[in-house]
């Protein structure tokens, strides 16, 4: 984003109309103060997101994670991107002590299952759980997810490296997004 | 982002906020409320 050509929050705000009549002028002066912030927001959300993606490369993740996919093969992190540059990856809390998964884990994964197809022509998309993927396939289909790819972490180092799971055995999520760097997988 | 990272009764969130859930709560004039989560079933 090139902040030289970009016009004033505040002229852009101005620019905007309620679409309904009736409203009182202090409701848009407050509204129109409002969107300035809101643009001012929306730049300093692009920035960030910009600085995210310039970081310097990340660790090359040298530990041998092995996961088991929905064929019951056994595979390593960088299988799981496909064909694709970057691998984003949702660890979530339904392991086998579990008798259901997070509620806030399922909102969220709902949402992405609606995203997932469009997601998935960009980048590779796996959902991580501690769980057989069978086990996650049963609720997967009782919510009627079709879309999400789940992976069983085999073995629990990777939510032990993690930190995911906590002293009295319960978990926590992580969203974690990989990049391929030829042979190897660095986190993004 | 660690639970030590929270703000003050919050629970420890990015941003940006990766849940539509909030963000389309976040529009509404109760926002997403201090005590309300969401549940499998209603």
């Amino acid at each position: 984003m090139d902040a030289a050509k970009l016009t004033s929050a505040v002229t852009l705000a101005k620019m905007a109309k309620t679409p309904f009549p009736g409203e009182s002028s202090q409701y848009r002066e407050a509204r129109e103060a409002l969107l300035a912030e809101e643009i001012e927001f929306r730049r300093r959300l692009t920035r960030l997101v910009e600085k995210r993606r310039a970081l310097p490369p990340g660790p090359v993740i040298e530990k041998d994670y092995r996961f088991k996919d929905e064929n019951g093969a056994d595979v390593r992190l960088i299988d799981l991107f496909g064909h694709h540059a970057a691998l984003v990856t949702y660890f979530w809390m339904f392991g086998p002590q579990r008798k259901r998964p997070c509620p806030m884990c399922t909102n969220w994964l709902g949402a992405v299952n609606g995203n997932a197809a469009d997601i998935e022509q960009r980048v590779a998309l796996k959902i991580f759980g501690r769980s057989p993927v069978e086990r996650q396939l049963a609720f997967a289909a009782e919510r009627g997810w079709k879309n999400l790819d789940f992976v069983q972490t085999a073995g629990d180092d990777y939510a032990n490296d993690l930190g995911l799971i906590t002293e009295d055995g319960s978990e926590n999520p992580a969203l974690v997004v990989f990049q391929r760097d030829g042979g190897k997988v660095r986190l993004f | 982002m660690r639970k030590e990272m929270a703000d003050p009764g919050q629970d420890p969130r990015d941003a940006p906020d990766i849940a539509s859930l909030w963000c389309i709560l976040d529009l509404t004039p109760g926002g997403r409320g201090t005590d309300w989560y969401p549940k499998l079933s209603y």
